[in-house]
C-alpha cells in the first residue's frame, strides 16, 4: 500500500472530486453521457465497497460483482413479484447483501490471499448460474423488468437527471461515512489486521470480528448500489454479472489507489468513464486496462491518489517558494 | 497465589511437538526470565500464554481464571499484554496510531486513554518528538521503546516480552532493560523470555531455563547465575 496521506489532504480531495461529480451532469448533458454518469456512480458505490474487504482489511477476496447480482435482484423482485416500493427493496437488498457477505466473510477466518481469491471467482460463478438456472424465481436468463423507479414524496423520479442526484446524494454520504469509519477504531483494527495479523490480536484486537465488520460493511454498500442500478436501469439479467465485470472493479480500485477511499472514486469514475471512450475496441480494451495497471504498479504501487497528493504538494511548494525569490530580486 | 501460572503446557505446531509439560509461575511485582537457546520453546510458551497458539494439554491461570482455550483480545482484556518477537510495530501507522492502538480496550474511556498515551510519550521522549512520523521509519531501539509503550497502554497486570534484546545494540539493550525495570517497579509483573541471560538475569528475580521444549532448570537468579550448566551455556562462563 504504501501510502499514508493526512486526513486534511484526504478530505480536501474527496469534496473536490464529489462536487466534480456534481456538476458533471452540466458538463456533460446528452442522454447517453447522463446513462454513463449513473453508472460511474454505481461503480463508485462498488468500489469503495471493495476497498472494506480488500484496501482497509487485506482480503483478498474479489467476490463483489457476486454479491452486486444478489442485491441487484432482491430490489427487482421486492418491486415486481412482491409489488412493493423501490424503498423496501433498497432495504432488503442492504439487509440481504449483507447477511450474504457475512455468510462469506466465515470462511476468511481460515482462508486467505490465494485460496480466498479462488473462493471468490468460485462464488461469482455459482451465484450467475443459480439466477440463469432459479428461472421460477429469476425469470433465468431473461431477466427481470418493469423494476420500479423510486417515489419522493409523491414525485416518481423519472429522468436520468434525476436519478443521477438521488445516486450522488447516496453516494456521497457513503463516502463520507466511509471516512469516518476509516478514522474510528474501526478503521484503525482493520488496518492493523491487514498489516500484521498477529501482533493485532496481541494488542487486544479480535481478528475475526474486525474482518467480519468489513465483509458486512461491504456488503451493506454493495446493497445500496445494487438496488439503485436495478432501479435505474428497470431491467436486469444474469450477464450483467460477469467475471470481467469483477475484474474492471479491482482495476478501478488499484489504479485509483488500494486502501483510500477518494482513491476509490477516482479511479471508479476515471475507469468508467475510460471504458465507455474504448468503446470502439470492442473486448480489446481490457489490453489499455491491463497496460494501465502495469504502469501504475511499476510508477505508483499507491495509485493515482498518491500522485495527486504528491502533486498538490509539489504545486504548493513551488507557490510558496516563488514570491520569496522575488523578494530577493 | 501466582498471577500467572502455566500447569503442564503442551503445545505442538502440527506433528511437531514443541512444548513438554511447562510449568511455570509469576508472582505479582515480580520479574521472571525465561532463558534457553534458540529452539528451546520460548516464543512457544509466549504464544501459547498470549492465545496465538493452542495448548494441546495442562492448562494457563492468570489471576486465578483459566485463560488458555481464550482469545487473545480477552486475554489481553484479562490484564497481559505482550511484546512480541520482532517488535511487530504497525509499520505504516504513526507512533501516536500505534501507540492508540495499544490502547484498543481502554478505547471506551477516551480521557484515560489519553491520559496513558501523554503518559507513555513521557517516559519516551523520542517517541514524542517523532509521534506523528511512520513507525516504519523508526530505527530499531526506537521500536523497541515503541512497543513497549504500546504494550504499557492497556495498562497491564503482566507484561511477556519476548526477546526485546534481540537485534538491539548492546547501550540500546541496557536502555531497554532500564525501562523493563521501570515498568515493573510501577507495579507491573514482567514474563522476560531472553536470550540474553546475562542481561536477563541481572534484573530477574526468578528464573526458567528452558530446553528442547522443557524445563532444564529453575530457582532464583542468584541460584540460577551461579549453576554450572547456565553459565556454560549461557553466560559464556568456563
Amino acid at each position: 500500500m504504501g501510502m499514508r496521506m493526512e486526513n486534511k489532504k484526504r478530505n480536501i480531495i474527496l469534496f473536490v472530486v464529489l462536487v466534480l461529480l456534481a456538476v458533471a451532469p452540466y458538463l456533460f448533458h446528452n442522454n447517453y453521457q447522463r446513462y454513463v454518469l449513473n453508472n460511474v456512480l454505481i461503480n463508485v458505490m462498488l468500489v469503495i465497497a471493495l476497498n472494506f474487504i480488500l484496501g482497509f482489511a487485506g482480503q483478498v477476496f474479489l467476490g463483489t460483482i457476486g454479491f452486486f447480482a444478489i442485491s441487484s435482484y432482491v430490489t427487482a423482485l421486492v418491486t415486481t413479484t412482491l409489488g412493493m416500493s423501490f424503498w423496501w427493496g433498497l432495504l432488503a437488498s442492504v439487509v440481504i447483501t449483507a447477511v450474504f457477505s457475512f455468510c462469506l466473510g466465515l470462511p476468511t477466518l481460515k482462508l486467505s490471499g490465494f485460496y480466498l481469491a479462488l473462493m471468490s471467482t468460485g462464488f461469482i460463478v455459482v451465484t450467475t448460474d443459480v439466477l440463469k438456472n432459479w428461472s421460477s424465481l429469476t425469470n433465468g436468463v431473461w431477466g427481470i423488468s418493469n423494476i420500479a423507479r423510486p417515489v419522493i414524496f409523491g414525485h416518481v423520479i423519472s429522468t436520468d437527471l434525476q436519478f443521477y442526484y438521488l445516486s450522488f446524494v447516496m453516494t456521497s454520504i457513503l463516502a463520507i461515512i466511509a471516512i469516518v469509519i476509516e478514522d474510528s477504531r474501526f478503521g484503525r483494527a482493520f488496518k492493523a489486521v491487514r498489516d500484521d495479523q498477529l501482533a493485532a490480536e496481541i494488542v487486544g484486537i479480535n481478528a475475526t470480528k474486525a474482518k467480519l465488520l468489513a465483509f458486512i460493511l461491504s456488503g451493506v454498500y454493495v446493497g445500496v448500489a445494487g438496488a439503485l442500478y436495478a432501479s435505474f436501469q428497470r431491467f436486469i439479467s444474469p450477464d450483467v454479472f460477469s467475471l470481467q465485470q469483477n475484474s474492471l472493479f479491482m482495476c478501478m480500485l488499484v489504479i485509483g489507489g488500494l486502501g483510500s477511499v477518494p482513491g476509490a472514486v477516482i479511479g471508479a469514475t476515471l475507469l468508467t468513464t475510460l471504458t465507455e471512450v474504448l468503446r470502439f475496441m470492442r473486448e480489446k480494451y481490457l489490453l489499455v486496462y491491463a497496460v494501465v495497471i502495469i504502469i501504475t504498479l511499476i510508477y505508483q504501487p499507491g495509485g493515482l491518489i498518491v500522485f495527486l497528493g504528491q502533486t498538490i504538494d509539489w504545486v504548493k511548494s513551488k507557490l510558496t517558494r516563488q514570491p520569496r525569490l522575488r523578494k530577493e530580486i | 497465589m501466582a498471577l500467572l501460572e502455566l500447569k503442564d503446557v503442551s503445545a505442538s505446531y502440527g506433528a511437531i511437538q514443541a512444548l513438554f509439560n511447562l510449568s511455570l509461575s509469576v508472582n505479582s511485582g515480580e520479574i521472571v526470565c525465561l532463558i534457553g537457546a534458540n529452539g528451546a520453546g520460548k516464543t512457544t510458551a509466549v504464544r501459547t500464554i498470549t492465545g496465538t497458539l493452542p495448548i494441546t494439554s495442562g492448562e494457563i491461570r492468570f489471576n486465578g481464571e483459566q485463560i488458555s482455550g481464550q482469545r487473545s483480545s480477552a486475554i489481553v482484556r484479562a490484564g497481559i499484554a505482550c511484546v512480541p518477537e520482532g517488535r511487530r510495530v504497525f509499520p505504516e501507522m504513526t507512533i501516536l496510531e500505534n501507540l492508540e492502538i495499544g490502547g484498543f480496550i481502554t478505547r471506551k474511556d477516551r480521557e484515560k486513554s489519553q491520559a496513558i498515551v501523554d503518559y507513555v510519550l513521557d517516559t519516551f521522549p523520542v517517541l514524542k518528538e517523532r509521534r506523528n512520523q511512520a513507525a516504519g521509519t523508526l530505527s530499531g531501539g526506537e521500536q523497541a521503546m515503541l512497543v513497549l509503550g504500546r504494550a504499557m497502554m492497556s495498562q497491564p497486570k503482566l507484561m511477556v516480552l519476548d526477546e526485546p534484546s534481540m537485534g538491539l545494540a548492546p547501550v540500546i539493550v541496557e536502555k531497554a532493560f532500564d525501562v523493563i525495570k521501570n515498568i515493573n517497579e510501577q507495579g507491573t509483573a514482567i514474563l522476560l523470555v531472553e536470550q540474553n541471560a546475562n542481561m536477563a538475569l541481572a534484573i530477574s528475580t526468578r528464573g526458567y531455563v528452558l530446553e528442547g521444549g522443557e524445563v532444564k532448570l529453575e530457582g532464583s537468579a542468584e541460584e540460577l547465575k551461579s549453576s554450572e550448566m547456565v553459565r556454560k551455556l549461557y553466560l559464556g562462563g568456563s
